[in-house]
């Protein structure tokens, strides 16, 4: 049994890290929008942080005992842990943002640009080959065996292989997102080369002219679709921040079923803050959406 | 050098507290105190002392009338009476009796006031992309008929944007948001408070529940401690400063404590002075609050009965021992203590928050600590226990809902108060922007810049002055921009109709105070040629875009500055800042704090009497936000957690400031703003160079810094941040070592702007205000003393930013002093 909950928190890790680089990405693409300045550094680092709590847990029970006879390394609060594991690319996050190819485990495509986004005509350039980010960020490997696609969502949708890793039911699970998809799909006409075989791109859609690349150049152009851009991709962000949000408190749950205080403690630690993660999106996708919806840009 | 903030003009008027008799009646209802026996002082203990300028060559007795008026300097409020003759203002004098400046001025008063040349006269319009001189009617019709145009599409109402400064009268205020919130139904209404008062704002209805200063100026007069909280009082606030000096020059002083850069007047004359890191407002809060837990020094009854959140303020303050406050901080743990100790052994304190720790990092968080400081020791709602936010100008526009807020300090997120607002207009709640909140200043001119915003009206400020980029942002085609204003400002440069406004003395209309006090502003003077108040135009527009209400009547029923006074009385009724017991009648006797009921035609001095707070889910502002993102909690769980009248302790973590130093740029750039530099609003053309602090442009650093660079006093330094570069001649002084400070008194707005330039953009969350204060820079000696052409040198390079792709901006243009026209808009 435990060998699920290892699974389990494994997809958990992949998908903290995932967040973690979505929301690094969403700041990156759309440098033009002051308000994300700080607030996405800090929830990167936040759900990062979340992500190597779980490093300790993962050993503990991926060894397969129940309960490991060994205590959890205590540690001070807001710093992780030691790792021994080989440790994923801490430096893929530097000041300037992330770096693609620094970054293996937690890739699970959040990243990868979507060249079916809606903003299509803008990202032809290499820089947002979302070929890219699949061949060096992503391993596919681990993601994508599965090949559940449960992307409920047209450009923020998310890979989620990992669910098979979990041990889910891979056929219940795509037929519900499938149904999803379909229905958004009723709405939205017209989402070019949107096949539910595929594996989608998830994630952020380059914005306009990010300071790396894109139309950088001539930017001031009219209405570009760039608040859509953000609207889909602060939607996205909250669909695989409600994952995490959902696997904390099922974690929770699996704690107090093994009586394990220190996995309780972390999940009450990071539930807490994943749920501010979620008012955050929530919160900012109220400002811009009906703006974004309804206001014709001239 | 002569320090003129610390040696004011007038003579001291030292003076020490009422006694303890009188400290019980100024606690009464004002009621109980009109029948209280004469022989009880009511009146504050502060001597009277009347300043008063004039212009050059009048007399006193060769003035032919005094009018009723407002300071027109900063946001005091302090009263005054405007001198005219021959139907120009020639001089001001402060008013005696007032409670606010007992006769004083701030020395900026006459700057103030005094007539200018380049003051529009005509409405201008744009015509083969020059501006022309045009009648009203073509004016206000081709405003009329685009707002139409743009308001017939679908989702017309998100086209409409305002951006209001802080000029106007609380009549206008309330005109412009009932235009706006009922009659167009855009959510896209804000203006400069949010780069100035909106953090304070946002910190008091995050503790307290609504906005509003608890404390009042008196409270200076009963304290026995005074705080200052990245508050330069003498800058900022003269006068509140004097109140202060001649306190602590009296008998029984209070102790002081201030925080914030060395070099203000606060700072030499505080006991304690914390010149903390730039930034780490919070972990010096967080550690002061530590000490007075630890150290018991609160008022646990207080705390039980009418505040939530003391356990999780607790945990989260735990972990700020002094020690380790001060080394965050880089102060010592002995000031630390020593603060801490006059905090905890006050019967009576009184703290003022200044744009200091209202502009810098983790703004509104910071803010919340004073907050809760008070709340700890029980310190509000009785004389001398006083806090006041003073963030900037502008609380009519918050008040009124000429700002993001719904008027009357209403809750976008409340049925109810939406409610209410569509009853007392008589439109359809969902006209009411209430599904989201309301978009922030920044967030309209990025809306302007994508083009779904098609019209942007800007009243009475000047924002291209000193947002760098905003003016490629205005000179889009697509976006026709409207500018209401006295003078050409480079805003109005760039305008598709420009309406001359009146200034005030030329109109009527009240104002309020930092400390809730309205005082009546009459006409003195008429504008000059065709110019308009701003209520007469806002009241145009209306009847041209010809806006009803359901019944199909005029939706402003009202027709002038009393009118409109009463109307938004109606609109404040039941609110915490309700005005129904005040009258222009009553206003021509003096100032008179809000709220006021009819029953007490004095208004109520403190908030907060008997720990009874805004929070209960139907009377509070907001429901609540996350401090460290902004993410709003919502009604339902606000419901759940009903705080039934009691006020927030909120906690936060300290952050470090994204613009810390590091090993690259291991210096701070902060700007003191100067006396001369008007808060009220930016330095514009016509201003004249404000001729008695006038200073060449310096930078302040420690000797112990210019040491190690080898640089000298009066050398040519270039200040390097990764965003760009600023030169300017180095003056030795005994600023905080690791900080650079650049003054701001006497700069032109280039030199504003430069700084700008070169700071990064940070980011309050709650407040949605950007903080430009502070940069991590280098310092690079560029030129011996003495030998630098400064004028080519100064700010040339400011406009290099790296790295982000922007244009660099055209040069920026020094305005010239000296109160001559700039040159005229030859177009014309």
């Amino acid at each position: 049994m435990s060998g699920h909950l290892a699974r389990y928190l494994e997809t958990l890790s992949r998908t903290q890290h995932a967040l973690s680089y979505g929301f690094h990405t969403l700041r990156r693409v759309h440098p033009r929008e002051s308000d994300l300045c700080g607030v996405c550094e800090r929830l990167a680092a936040q759900c990062r942080d979340h992500a190597e709590r779980l490093e300790p847990f993962l050993r503990r029970y991926r060894s397969g005992s129940l309960r490991d006879p060994r205590p959890a390394p205590s540690r001070a609060p807001g710093r992780p842990p030691g790792l021994e594991v080989p440790r994923r690319e801490a430096s893929g996050f530097d000041a300037a943002g992330f770096e693609g190819a620094g970054f293996e485990a937690g890739a699970f495509q959040a990243g990868g640009f979507d060249a079916r986004g809606i903003d299509a005509g803008g990202f032809d350039t290499g820089e947002f080959d979302s070929g890219r980010f699949d061949a060096g960020g992503r391993d596919t490997g681990v993601l994508d065996t599965g090949g559940v696609n449960t992307g409920g969502f047209d450009s923020g949708s998310f890979d989620s292989g990992g669910f098979d890793a979990a041990g889910l039911e891979p056929a219940d699970l795509q037929r519900v997102v499938r149904g999803a998809v379909e229905r958004e799909r009723a709405g939205a006409e017209g989402a070019e080369g949107a096949d539910s075989g595929t594996a989608r791109r998830p994630g952020v859609t380059p914005g306009r002219g990010g300071g790396n690349g894109g139309r950088g150049g001539g930017r001031d152009g009219g209405g570009d679709g760039s608040g859509l851009a953000l609207l889909r991709d602060l939607h996205g962000l909250y669909l695989l921040g409600t994952e995490c949000d959902l696997s904390w408190s099922v974690v929770a749950q699996a704690a107090r079923g093994l009586r394990d205080d220190d996995l309780l403690g972390l999940a009450r630690h990071c539930a807490p803050e994943t749920a501010i993660q979620l008012l955050w999106l929530r919160t900012r996708m109220h400002q811009v959406a009906p703006q974004v919806l309804v206001v014709p840009s001239w | 050098m002569l320090d003129r903030i610390a040696d004011p003009r007038g003579r001291r008027t030292p003076y020490g507290p009422p006694d303890a008799v009188e400290r019980l009646a100024a606690a009464l209802p004002s009621h109980m105190r009109d029948a209280l026996p004469p022989v009880i002082r009511l009146g504050s203990p502060w001597p009277v002392r009347v300043d008063a300028f004039t212009e050059d060559g009048v007399a006193e007795p060769d003035v032919e009338r005094w009018v009723p008026a407002v300071s027109a300097a900063g946001s005091n409020g302090d009263a005054l009476d405007v001198a005219v003759r021959g139907g120009r203002v020639v001089g001001v004098r402060g008013r005696a009796g007032d409670r606010v400046n007992h006769g004083r001025l701030d020395p900026r008063e006459w700057h103030a006031w005094q007539p200018r040349a380049a003051r529009l006269t005509r409405p201008l319009v744009r015509e083969d992309g020059r501006l022309v001189e045009t009648t009203w009617d073509v004016a206000m019709n081709r405003v009329a008929a685009r707002s139409r145009e743009l308001l017939a599409r679908p989702g017309g109402w998100g086209s409409l944007a305002f951006h209001t400064g802080t000029r106007l009268f609380l009549e206008e205020h309330y005109t412009l948001a009932v235009i706006g919130k009922a009659g167009i139904g855009t959510p896209h209404m804000d203006g400069d408070t949010r780069w100035g008062a909106a953090a304070a704002a946002a910190a008091l209805a995050a503790s307290f529940g609504t906005d509003g200063q608890p404390g009042s100026y008196t409270d200076v007069d009963h304290c026995d401690a005074l705080a200052l909280w990245g508050h330069d009082c003498a800058a900022t606030h003269p006068v509140l400063w004097e109140r202060m000096l001649d306190r602590r020059l009296g008998s029984r002083p209070p102790a002081m404590i201030a925080t914030g850069p060395e070099g203000t007047a606060g700072a030499r004359e505080a006991d304690v002075h914390l010149a903390v890191r730039p930034g780490t407002n919070v972990a010096l809060l967080n550690g002061l609050l530590h000490e007075l837990i630890a150290g018991g020094w609160y008022d646990t009854a207080y705390v039980a009965a009418h505040t939530v959140g003391f356990e999780r303020l607790w945990r989260v303050v735990e972990a700020y021992p002094a020690k380790r406050a001060a080394e965050i901080c880089a102060v010592s743990v002995a000031q630390i203590e020593q603060a801490a100790e006059i905090l905890g052994a006050a019967e009576r304190l009184v703290s003022t928050v200044g744009p200091a720790l209202l502009g810098s990092n983790q703004a509104t968080a910071a803010a919340c600590q004073v907050n809760n400081v008070h709340l700890l020791r029980g310190m509000l709602g009785r004389p001398g226990a006083g806090l006041c936010q003073l963030g900037g100008p502008g609380c009519d526009a918050l008040e009124a809902g000429s700002a993001a807020d719904l008027p009357g300090l209403r809750n976008w997120a409340d049925t109810g108060h939406v409610r209410e607002l569509a009853d007392l207009w008589n439109v359809d709640p969902a006209v009411i922007p209430h599904w989201g909140p309301a978009t922030h200043a920044t967030q309209i001119l990025r809306y302007a810049e994508e083009g779904s915003v098609g019209l942007l009206w800007i009243t009475a400020s000047d924002p291209a002055a000193t947002m760098p980029g905003l003016d490629r942002i205005l000179a889009r085609e697509d976006l026709f921009v409207v500018v209401q204003d006295p003078y050409l400002t480079e805003t109005a440069r760039l305008a598709d109709v420009v309406l001359p406004a009146a200034v005030w003395g030329e109109k009527t209309g009240t104002v309020t105070g930092a400390d809730r006090t309205v005082h009546l502003c009459e006409k003195a003077v008429e504008p000059p040629g065709e110019a308009r108040a701003d209520l007469d135009i806002l009241l145009d527009y209306a009847r041209r875009m010809d806006l009803r209400d359901r019944d199909g009547r005029p939706l402003l029923r009202w027709t002038d500055a009393e009118s409109a006074f009463e109307a938004w009385k109606a609109c404040s009724r039941g609110r915490p800042c309700d005005h129904t017991g005040i009258t222009y009648d009553r206003l021509r006797a003096g100032g008179v704090p809000w709220p006021c009921l009819p029953s007490s035609s004095h208004g109520i001095e403190r908030l907060y009497a008997g720990g009874r707070f805004n929070t209960g889910p139907e009377d509070c502002q907001t429901f609540g936000a996350d401090l460290a993102t902004g993410a709003e909690y919502g009604e339902e769980r606000y419901r759940a957690e009903n705080p039934r009248g009691r006020a927030f302790l909120h906690a936060a973590e300290f952050e470090p400031s994204p613009e810390v130093a590091d090993d690259e740029h291991p210096l701070v750039l902060v700007t003191r703003p100067g006396p001369c530099r008007f808060p009220a609003r930016p330095a514009r053309p016509g201003d004249a160079a404000s001729e008695p602090f006038a200073a060449e442009p310096c930078l302040e650093v420690h000797p112990g810094d210019a040491a190690a660079l080898g640089v000298e006093d009066g050398d040519l330094v270039r200040v390097e941040s990764p965003l760009g570069a600023l030169e300017a001649v180095a003056r030795l002084s005994g600023a905080c070592p690791g900080a650079v400070v650049l003054p701001l008194d006497g700069q032109g707005e280039a030199v504003a702007r430069a700084v700008a330039e070169l700071t990064f953009t940070a980011w309050d969350p709650v407040s949605r205000r950007p903080l430009c204060t502070a940069a991590a820079v280098r310092l690079v000696k560029a030129g011996r003393r003495g030998e630098a052409a400064l004028e080519e040198g100064l700010y040339s390079a400011a406009a290099t930013r790296l790295g982000c792709g922007v244009t660099a901006r055209p040069e920026v243009t020094a305005v010239a002093g000296g109160g001559e026209a700039p040159e005229r808009y030859e177009e014309v």
